[in-house]
């Protein structure tokens, strides 16, 4: 019998604290108004918060004495790669920059300076005859001069007659290049 | 009423809520984000003791947190570009921190597990006993009493003076969750401190 009103009290001190530490509600507040218990827990509750704010420096444990030393140094180089790093990318800018612009100028210059292409030869219908007899007359020699002597040398030879068509080939590849590439005559 | 009012907010209350970068570390960001390595160098110089700190509360390992102090101010460097001079920094560092250590102790051991060594190495009969008054002390008390969440909710809010918003924010939780944690760690200190 006795307990059940203690318990009661107790829960709802519980819950006003719980309430108020979440910065909830006015029936919180009036609760705690009310109640001495509550008012003496949040004035335990502001000391250990004043306590824990002053005892924050003592816990919180000093680094060794050439800690902060190693750490510039290693601030320092994980600092530098990267200011390298900007460098030698402006260096590769800058070196593409000038070698595309000594290309140009360069390009330019031959551009500029190089004469007017000459007008195409005429070529007259002698010409032309006359080098169409020459294209003839190189092949009728290149035959006459050096298949014949080969092909005597391998009189009787199996190849005889594989010289014979690699002569009518070269014959009719001379006279068709004629035929087609050069100028008609008249 | 307005004692009520006072008392019942005074835990919240009492903690600063900066919005703002001191004028100091505003101008030493702007400067350092100019190209100022001297202005960079006094950054890390104001800031690393409470990096290594908050480190060394999470990690209990003094090596440990010097390493991860280095790896934070390294990415911190390389990211400064992305920070607004008018903000303070020191929560965006612990953030950094935080997430370094996260990803250090990923595979390993958790934080709560791992063995304290804050003296590192041999410790002296003189860190002995330095240790054993520090076991007194309330933040160790905290240590011993409170869970990983809870200690740490507790150190970025009352040690590290961070702001609501931030602490959240660093810790990857809402407002109200770190508020609950914030009360459940002061209940049980509170229990704990009260004689039986």
């Amino acid at each position: 019998m006795n307990s059940a009103p203690s318990t009661a009290v107790r829960f709802a001190c519980r819950v006003a604290r719980y309430r108020c530490a979440l910065g909830a509600g006015p029936a919180a507040s009036a609760h705690v108004a009310g109640c001495p218990a509550c008012q003496r827990h949040f004035q335990a509750v502001a000391a250990l918060d004043l306590g824990l704010r002053r005892s924050a420096p003592a816990a919180r444990p000093a680094p060794a004495a050439d800690f902060e030393v190693r750490l510039l140094r290693s601030v320092c180089a994980a600092r530098a790669p990267a200011s390298a790093r900007a460098a030698a990318g402006q260096r590769a800018w800058l070196g593409a920059a000038t070698a595309a612009a000594f290309a140009g100028a360069l390009g330019l210059a031959v551009f500029a300076g190089r004469p007017a292409a000459a007008p195409a030869a005429r070529i007259t219908p002698a010409e032309t005859v006359a080098m169409a007899a020459a294209a003839q007359e190189f092949s009728s020699r290149l035959v006459a001069a050096g298949i014949p002597r080969a092909a005597a040398a391998v009189t009787d030879n199996p190849l005889q007659h594989e010289f014979g068509a690699v002569y009518a080939d070269l014959r009719s590849a001379v006279d068709f290049l004629a035929l087609n590439f050069l100028p008609q005559s008249g | 009423m307005e004692d009520v009012a006072t008392l019942s907010s005074a835990p919240a209350a009492s903690l600063p809520e900066p919005a703002v970068a001191a004028p100091e570390e505003s101008a030493l960001l702007r400067a350092a984000l100019a190209g100022d390595a001297r202005a960079l160098d006094d950054l890390v110089r104001l800031h690393h003791r409470r990096v290594y700190g908050y480190l060394c509360q999470m990690t209990r390992h003094r090596a440990d947190a010097e390493d991860l102090t280095q790896q934070t101010f390294i990415k911190a460097i390389r990211g400064l570009d992305r920070v607004d001079p008018a903000r303070p920094l020191v929560p965006w560092l612990l953030t950094i921190a935080r997430r370094t250590a996260l990803n250090h102790f990923r595979d390993g051991p958790r934080w709560d597990e791992l063995p304290f060594d804050l003296a590192g190495g041999e410790m002296s009969p003189a860190g002995e006993t330095e240790l054993r008054d520090q076991a007194d002390a309330l933040w160790a008390r905290a240590r011993r009493t409170l869970s990983a969440r809870e200690f740490e909710a507790l150190w970025l809010r009352c040690a590290e003076e961070l702001p609501l918003a931030e602490t959240a924010s660093l810790m990857g939780l809402t407002r109200i969750h770190v508020k609950v944690l914030v009360h459940r760690a002061r209940q049980k200190l509170l229990k704990t401190a009260t004689p039986a």
